[in-house]
């Protein structure tokens, strides 16, 4: 079963994803949901539950946490700086997790980044900035806003500092994966995985296979690297890339400039135990650069694998190089 | 002596002759105002043409029955003003209390989620172990089902065949 069906809401430019197998006995769905493919490898018998399932997940998530759609609940957040408000419990959790996740990168990973995005001219859906962008005298503004956002656990409000807008980026769609597999497995329905854009997490192993191969990406080719249990995300400038003036844009931005990133890397690709984890850490790894992002992935004893855009790679530990061909 | 029955007093109290009420009136006698003694604390108003026997009255009950004095109006009054201040005073001293501690929870809150304030943001580098718990635990969270020999992730041990799905920039 291989079934691709669209959400009106994300109707993206998002390119297809590659044919890949799919295990005896399960089957694949995909849909289009914040701003990206979602895939799906279910059991053949519960496709259709599952699905259902995890579509009405992403809808409300997409809902509730873009900042494409005005009616969403962060826009009507973002719109509302200087005052409390009292939000839903999800956009409560995403942006308590955003903010931790925060802490524990020392601010490299900052969800307070919009304006700066906005200024490089990432200011709509990334399928709708076609074409060279006007040139911008924006010069760089570091980031830092997360560090006056006040949070009420008891009443749910959130109050944003005047000239600070909340925006989730990977943590959120990363958040959405772990919460779709927490649905499915509570639903019984595993084995299972579920992929958002490159954001992938899995349950139990595919009948009679040892392992979930997944397909990382490369320069030119990719890697097939074995995953049994766990999570993985990569972060890169392959995709989101535009032309601003005569600058070359991406949305990786260092926070500690407010410019994109500065790199010789392409991607980095990141194994963590939940797909939010793995979600910021490529990206801080990403904004560190190959020296300083090892020591980080170290730290914290996640596995990761560094692309440079001229093809040489470095893998921090455990990463499986001897599995990778 | 006769042992008369019905003439013996046996409370050796003086007889009085009977007079019809009608010749008591008649005879000028002022009528006995009834006394009535309302619940609480009402004080009947002493201006009033019984109010001196009232006050006469009242001791002598008191002696009887050794039962407290009932409060005045004007002192029940003076308690029930006392009573108000005091619970004015209390409703003041509870709300600020409260206040005071959801004002202290918001900004506890604020304060473990937000690092020192500076303009800039601040780098120290990578995150160290010990800094774990200011963090929040971000990285140290997992599924509890998940945990392995790779805290949380394990990857497969041999070549596989064709990728059922990739990871990809997003």
């Amino acid at each position: 079963m291989d079934r691709v069906t669209r959400n009106p809401r994300s109707p993206a430019r998002v390119p297809p994803e590659p044919q890949y197998a799919v295990p005896t006995g399960m089957g694949r769905e995909q849909f289009h949901a914040m701003g990206t493919t979602i895939t799906l490898l279910l059991p053949e018998r519960k496709v259709e539950t599952g699905s259902r399932l995890v579509r009405g997940l992403f809808m409300e998530w997409e809902l509730t946490l873009s900042r494409f759609l005005p009616e969403s609940e962060l826009s009507r957040l973002n719109r509302h700086p200087g005052v409390p408000v009292m939000v839903s419990a999800l956009l409560y959790r995403v942006t308590a997790k955003a903010l931790a996740a925060a802490r524990a990168t020392n601010g490299l990973y900052d969800p307070t980044m919009l304006d700066q995005l906005k200024q490089l001219g990432y200011d709509r859906s990334f399928d709708e900035l076609t074409g060279t962008l006007p040139a911008s005298a924006y010069k760089g503004r570091p980031g830092g806003g997360w560090r006056d956002i006040r949070l009420h656990h008891g009443t749910k409000c959130v109050t944003l500092p005047p000239g600070v807008q909340l925006d989730f980026g990977g943590i959120a769609k990363g958040m959405a994966v772990d919460a779709a597999l927490d649905a499915l497995r509570q639903a019984a329905i595993t084995p299972a995985l579920v992929n958002a854009g490159g954001d992938l997490s899995m349950e139990g192993l595919p009948p009679r296979e040892e392992a979930w191969p997944i397909e990382v990406e490369g320069p030119d080719t990719g890697w097939t690297i074995p995953l049994r249990r766990g999570a993985m995300a990569t972060s890169g400038i392959a995709r989101r890339n535009w032309i601003q003036g005569s600058a070359g844009r991406h949305h990786l931005l260092d926070p500690r400039t407010g410019l994109p990133v500065q790199s010789d890397l392409r991607s980095v690709t990141v194994v963590a135990p939940l797909c939010e984890q793995a979600e910021v850490a490529a990206k801080v790894a990403f904004i560190l650069g190959r020296e300083k992002g090892r020591d980080f992935l170290r730290e914290h004893q996640l596995a990761g694998l560094f692309v440079g855009t001229n093809g040489r790679w470095e893998a921090v530990e455990p990463w499986p190089v001897h599995l990778m061909r | 002596m006769e042992n008369n029955l019905y003439d013996y007093d046996f409370y050796e109290e003086p007889t009085v002759a009977w007079v019809p009420p009608q010749q008591q009136v008649a005879q000028g006698k002022p009528k006995e105002e009834p006394f009535y003694e309302y619940p609480g604390s009402y004080a009947p108003d002493e201006r009033a043409s019984g109010g001196e026997q009232r006050r006469e009255a009242a001791p002598r009950r008191q002696q009887a029955g050794a039962k407290p004095a009932r409060m005045s109006k004007a002192e029940t009054l003076e308690v029930a003003d006392a009573l108000k201040k005091f619970l004015i005073v209390a409703s003041i001293i509870g709300f600020g209390a409260l206040s005071g501690l959801a004002a202290s929870h918001v900004t506890g809150v604020t304060s473990s989620h937000a690092a020192p304030s500076s303009t800039a943001p601040s780098f120290n580098g990578p995150q160290s172990p010990e800094n774990d718990d200011n963090s929040g635990g971000f990285f140290n969270q997992g599924n509890p089902n998940n945990q392995g020999n790779q805290g949380g992730y394990q990857f497969g041990s041999g070549n596989s065949q064709s990728p059922f799905t990739g990871s990809r920039s997003s």
